[in-house]
């Protein structure tokens, strides 16, 4: 190991975690070149493939890696949080014919695909522009640019680095929520543990929300898929020794190394354009069930976040300005007060983290601290983190009616299959109040609200 | 379709098989039937034929890349194979014909999404009793 691991967990969280082979993969990580400060593991740490899921590593630009396993084959997977100017009493009667119709609207479940169908030249316009080109086009408007991490447009993509095979499995799948945990939630805001950041942010009691939360679809499954490849020669021809093929790597500053990031930058620019196309329909569907104009509904990004990505990014290593390329796969960035990245309406309070939960219990909006800065490279948890595998969540389910029992929870619940709300049911998952717990205990982000689930559409 | 040596893993994120042939070319076979099985596990149309040529550097990317390309039908035209002639294998080279058809998620549900095939703890070996392989998939 060239430097420690470091993990964020209460005591009660252990034995879950020492349970599968997350802790391997944190130390397995710390081998590779470059990495500096600690390999980190946070509190929705489970098993993934060579990294971690919830995991942080930063490379040195100047000698350290990239690696495509360190970002996850879902690229870019993140979460937007909207606001409304409804309240929980406005809609409560409501739920079914918007949860149906956001079902109707949202092309969800195994590949899906969409209405929109875009000429090769359009393709490449998206992977170069991501959410703007959805703005430029009619969906949402340039303010919702502000709100997103990296304004939704990651410079430095080429579409010319990415696979026919990649620019086939995206046709057709933008604007699509896909399966597995994707979700789009309408919820509201049950509890307000900061009333300065919550208004900050537009946020009240009652208030009603909607989370989405989905990624790069196929493509970006094919461009980690097509880079690993790569990256495993590359990995030989520079004599970098992986535990773990699944680890393969190159110089950042490498021919390798540099594809890879430009590549990964359009699986991430699909991605912000993927959540900002939702939120179109998600829109149409407020309306028509409301029976309603967009101005009564009011629906605004509030922060939109990706947690699966690898960044040049500058932090204080050693007590020095340096330079790295950080990998959050599974992890949040979470910057503190003060960072130019964090848009103006929010850098005295800091950058807004959203960390959905299960569908059947919470969700929370916090905040990135000044000590992420220091301790994590800005960094924190993503989700509540899984628990069982789907096999055995499947068998768990088996005799038990789940839908019913989300339902008795007062959350309306529409999804394409029965597996998945098996999947995906709530004690799959880690309790997120006590990931965020962690992390807020940590003070590596701070509590602002507390979002309830009303209704949930499952890919 | 019925692989008998065919064993379900847990992961926490994600599943995967092992299983064993007594050959290499049975075990690439079986592993495709594998994991169209575990996409679809009711599938079983025929009738429509995919030829598919995959080169790679050593056997184990050779059926991480052998399985992504039959994914890849599945994720672009919902194409899975019931039946698999190899018809010619080398170390590192396989060409093959499937012959499958389109699922209609209305008639046969899909029970799995598969984004990926990993190279996490995989294996593919020669053993005395034939070949085995061990493949995580990401779903």
């Amino acid at each position: 190991m060239r430097v420690p691991a470091r993990i964020y967990a209460s005591p009660n969280m252990l034995n879950d975690i020492l349970a599968d082979k997350s802790l391997e993969q944190a130390k397995n990580v710390a081998t590779l070149p470059g990495i500096v400060g600690y390999s980190y593991a946070m509190p929705d740490i489970h098993a993934g493939y060579g990294f971690p899921i919830g995991g942080v590593a930063a490379f040195d630009a100047r000698d350290g890696v990239v690696s495509p396993g360190g970002v996850g084959y879902d690229i870019n997977c993140g979460v937007r949080l909207l606001k409304t100017g409804l309240e929980k009493k406005d809609i409560e009667n409501r739920i079914p014919h918007i949860v149906d119709n956001m079902f109707s609207l949202i092309p969800s479940g195994v590949g899906s695909t969409g209405s929109i169908r875009l000429s090769a030249s359009e393709e490449r316009k998206v992977l170069r522009d991501g959410a703007k080109w959805a703005v430029s086009n009619g969906y949402g408007s340039p303010d919702d640019l502000d709100k997103i991490e990296e304004n939704g447009t990651m410079h430095g993509a080429d579409p010319s680095l990415v696979s026919d095979h990649a620019l086939k499995r995206g046709k057709g799948q933008i604007g699509t929520l896909g399966s597995g945990n994707h979700f789009v939630e309408v919820g509201f805001v049950q509890e307000v543990f900061d009333e300065k950041a919550a208004e900050r942010m537009g946020l009240y009691k009652n208030q009603v929300t909607l989370i989405i939360h989905t990624g790069s679809r196929g493509f970006g499954h094919q461009v980690c898929d097509d880079y690993l490849k790569i990256l495993m020669r590359a990995s030989q021809k520079y004599g970098i020794e992986l535990p773990d093929r699944q680890l393969s790597c190159a110089p950042i500053q490498s021919r390798e190394g540099q594809d890879y990031l430009a590549a990964m930058a359009c699986a991430v620019n699909f991605s912000f354009c993927n959540r900002q196309m939702i939120t179109a329909w998600a829109q149409k569907a407020f309306e028509r069930a409301l029976k309603t104009s967009p101005a009564s509904i009011q629906l605004a990004v509030v922060y939109e976040v990706a947690h699966n990505i690898a960044k040049m990014e500058t932090h204080t290593v050693g007590g020095k300005q340096m330079r790295v390329c950080v990998h959050r796969k599974g992890a949040t960035r979470a910057f503190g007060p003060g960072h130019d990245a964090v848009p103006a309406d929010y850098r005295d309070i800091g950058q807004p983290v959203l960390i959905p939960g299960d569908m059947g219990r919470y969700s929370y909006v916090l905040l990135g601290t000044e000590k992420a800065m220091q301790e994590t490279f800005g960094s924190t948890c993503h989700g509540a983190g899984r628990l069982m595998s789907r096999s055995k969540a499947k068998k768990k389910a088996k005799g038990r009616e789940i839908h019913r029992e989300i339902m008795d929870r007062g959350i309306y619940l529409h999804a394409s299959s029965y597996s998945t709300i098996a999947e995906e049911m709530p004690e799959a998952y880690k309790d997120v109040a006590d990931v965020v717990q962690t992390v807020s205990g940590a003070g590596i982000s701070k509590k602002v609200v507390k979002l309830k689930p009303l209704g949930v559409i499952k890919g | 379709m019925n692989i008998p040596n065919l064993k379900i893993l847990d992961h926490t994120g994600d599943i995967g098989f092992e299983l064993q042939a007594r050959n290499m070319a049975e075990l690439f076979s079986d592993a495709a039937l594998g994991m169209a099985k575990l996409i679809c596990p009711d599938f079983n149309g025929t009738g429509v034929f995919r030829s598919v040529l995959v080169n790679a550097d050593d056997q184990e990317m050779l059926m991480v890349s052998w399985l992504s390309e039959i994914n890849f039908f599945f994720q672009t035209e919902q194409y899975l194979p019931s039946k698999v002639k190899i018809i010619f294998m080398e170390k590192t080279s396989i060409t093959a014909v499937l012959d499958g058809n389109m699922v209609q998620p209305g008639k046969t549900p899909v029970e799995t999404d598969i984004k990926a095939v990993t190279y996490h703890m995989l294996y593919v070996r020669e053993t005395d009793q034939g070949a085995s392989a061990r493949i995580l998939f990401d779903i």
